[in-house]
């Protein structure tokens, strides 16, 4: 199942590049804004990042994480794009078996003793970088968003058990819907899943160690391969509420969830809930 | 009327935030639930058969400790049952781990501070310091102790030889690099070397290669390994040869004394294999502990950890000195009371050697 990662890389990231742009060029004209307009928002939140990976322990791991994200979105009635970058931190910890330590003793020299006490948990930090192209269609009342995008995700967990996925550069299409309200207002929702992922996680062993190379060069060379649907299924669904406010503010308010299976090397079951309120500066305008 | 709609649509936002929040307290619970529910069989005879089948998935070394691990398991399952008590499930446990025989398999009943930490090298869950004192070092012996990095001092000793004391190999090899070649720029006129990891818990292997190619001339094979690779006991993936070879911008090639002792392990030995390949260098002190293998961590439904040695390291004539340490050139070992009273004998002995010149 694994394969030389990088020549096959390049391939797959024009190739979805291309469909997004030819995508975007096929659209017809109808409700084009008159002006373009671009928000840029930060936002805040609260993460629930839930892993059973097998290969790693047999023990499921929570934790809640503080997120952020930045982000830019364009649209101009026919397409919107959008550009964003995620981060969240906090620990995780074994489900059902919060505050869990580990001590170690030592004699020392002079006959002393030595007792550290470590808990058993892991820091946790998720980053996400992601580029989105969409289609809208208008139908009714309702706009519908056809595109899809292409992605990073990295997981970087640190203790004594490392669950997770460690980095997935992926493939997706999605699908949403629109819907505008009274007084500037919307909600949204949108559904993606990968077709297409290089994947990055510990190999059998759960080392990295090779010769002459640092742990990330080993995890790359060892852990790394293509993942397509036979062996990776993901889903994500976003949902958000949008409010225009004053001459240039917006207020989104994001709620996301995530489901990710991967086989290799055993199972890896990952769910992320993600609540988010962002503040955008809005340029440009409606027609 | 218009009062009346402005109530209605505070209440509408009312409930939609409600129901947007009450969603996803229900997505982020169902979460934990879907991924949980195979902790719910936390008994004895569960956490007894998934760390049997752990090592069984995982462990490197059956082959070379000479353990017959489904015979361990028809001899030690009939001892668990679902009514013992976790002192009772631990020292199952303990005996079946002890016939491994080996410092990387360690058992932490977590979560229940009453049972001890168990590993060959521990006594009651407490590992005993060698009788080396860094301290000692840098205030009687070295002139000119320096700390460039965490861990690593240098410094100078009687009579000009040089001192280099390698903590453990864990962090960036850049920084590393750095620090070594403040060192070996300070101590390049030095008529020989103390290298001395004798408190060396380890690291990252290929730290511990490129740390010792600051100590060779020539590239040279020092070290196979192979790793579990599969759920049968004799999967393993493609056998490594380990080679070290000259690196960094400064090194030091004359006379080397390596002190050693049993806290020298893992990565701190696998240094030392790649050490003693070298025709000057000369191994002091006492046998290293006899842990090399990369060791993973796993845990059991009842929340212990264990690590497993998830390698097969050897030397690259095929000698395995796993559970069995490498044995000093010269055998020299301190007792606690010396080094209380401010003496280190196997530094003076190596120390001695070195000016004395290589026979």
């Amino acid at each position: 199942m694994l394969t030389p990662p990088c020549p096959r890389l390049g391939g797959l990231l024009r190739l979805g590049g291309a469909c997004l742009l030819s995508l975007a060029a096929a659209l017809p004209r109808g409700t084009a804004l008159a002006q373009t307009e671009h928000r840029v928002g930060l936002g805040v939140g609260y993460s629930h990042h839930a892993v059973m990976d097998t290969a790693a322990t047999s023990l499921a791991y929570d934790g809640h994480l503080a997120a952020t994200s930045l982000t830019y979105q364009g649209e101009n009635g026919r397409v919107v794009w959008t550009a964003r970058l995620g981060a969240a931190f906090g620990h995780m910890q074994a489900t059902g078996h919060a505050g869990r330590t580990i001590r170690f003793v030592s004699r020392e020299v002079d006959g002393s003793l030595d007792s550290v006490s470590v808990p058993v948990r892991a820091s946790t930090l998720t980053a996400d970088a992601r580029v989105r192209v969409e289609r809208m269609l208008p139908v009714g009342r309702v706009v519908l968003l056809a595109g899809g995008d292409v992605g990073f995700g990295l997981t970087n967990v640190q203790g004594f058990a490392a669950p997770g996925l460690m980095q997935m550069l992926s493939l997706a299409p999605s699908l949403g819907a629109r819907v505008p309200l009274p007084n500037r207002q919307l909600v949204q929702v949108s559904a993606r899943t990968v077709l297409a992922a290089w994947v990055s996680r510990m190999p059998y062993d759960q080392t990295v160690s090779l010769p002459g190379q640092t742990p990330y060069q080993g995890l790359v060379a060892r852990g790394s391969g293509w993942r397509s649907l036979g062996h990776l299924q993901t889903l994500s669904i976003d949902a958000a509420y949008q409010r225009d406010f004053g001459a240039r503010g917006t207020l989104r308010v994001n709620l996301a969830l995530g489901y990710l299976h991967d086989d290799w090397p055993r199972s890896l079951r990952v769910i992320d809930t993600t609540a988010e309120v962002s503040l955008a500066l809005r340029i440009g305008g409606r027609s | 009327m218009s009062h009346w709609r402005t109530s209605h649509w505070r209440v509408r936002r009312w409930v939609r935030a409600l129901a947007l929040g009450l969603t996803a307290a229900l997505i982020t619970s169902l979460s934990g639930c879907v991924l949980e529910r195979r902790e719910r069989s936390a008994t004895p005879t569960h956490a007894f058969e998934q760390l049997w089948e752990d090592y069984r998935a995982y462990y490197g070394l059956f082959e070379v400790k000479g353990v017959d691990w489904d015979a361990l398991h028809a001899e030690y399952a009939p001892r668990v049952n679902d009514q013992m008590s976790d002192a009772e499930l631990y020292e199952v446990l303990v005996d079946m781990l002890t016939h491994l025989d080996d410092p990387h398999v360690t058992l932490y009943p977590a979560g229940n501070p009453e049972l001890p930490t168990f590993s060959i090298d521990l006594v009651d869950g407490v590992f005993v310091e060698p009788p080396f004192d860094e301290a000692l070092v840098e205030e009687r012996y070295l002139h000119d102790a320096a700390t460039p990095h965490p861990q690593l001092t240098y410094g100078h000793l009687a009579g000009g030889v040089g001192y280099i004391h390698l903590r453990s190999f864990d962090g960036k090899q850049r920084d590393y690099a750095e620090a070594l070649d403040r060192a070996l720029r300070a101590l390049a006129d030095a008529p020989g070397l103390v290298v001395d990891i004798r408190d060396n818990p380890g690291g990252f292997d290929p730290l511990a290669q490129y740390v010792a190619g600051r100590f060779t001339d020539t590239r040279r094979a020092y070290m196979t390994v192979r790793k579990r690779n599969g759920a049968e006991l004799d999967e393993f993936g493609p056998t490594r040869t380990w080679y070290v070879e000259p690196t960094g911008a400064r090194r030091f090639t004359g006379p080397i004394a390596l002190l050693t002792t049993y806290a020298t392990q893992s990565a701190g030995e696998t240094f030392a294999l790649a050490m003693r390949v070298n025709p000057q260098v000369v191994q002091v002190g006492s046998t290293t502990g006899g842990a090399f293998s990369d060791a993973i961590l796993r845990e059991t439904w009842n929340g212990w950890a264990y690590t497993i040695s998830v390698g097969d390291y050897r030397a690259p004539d095929g000698t395995s000195f796993e559970g069995v340490g490498l044995a000093p050139d010269v055998w020299v070992e301190n007792t606690y009371d010396e080094v209380r009273a401010g003496r280190d004998a196997v530094l003076e002995a190596a120390t001695e050697w070195l000016l004395a010149g290589p026979p």
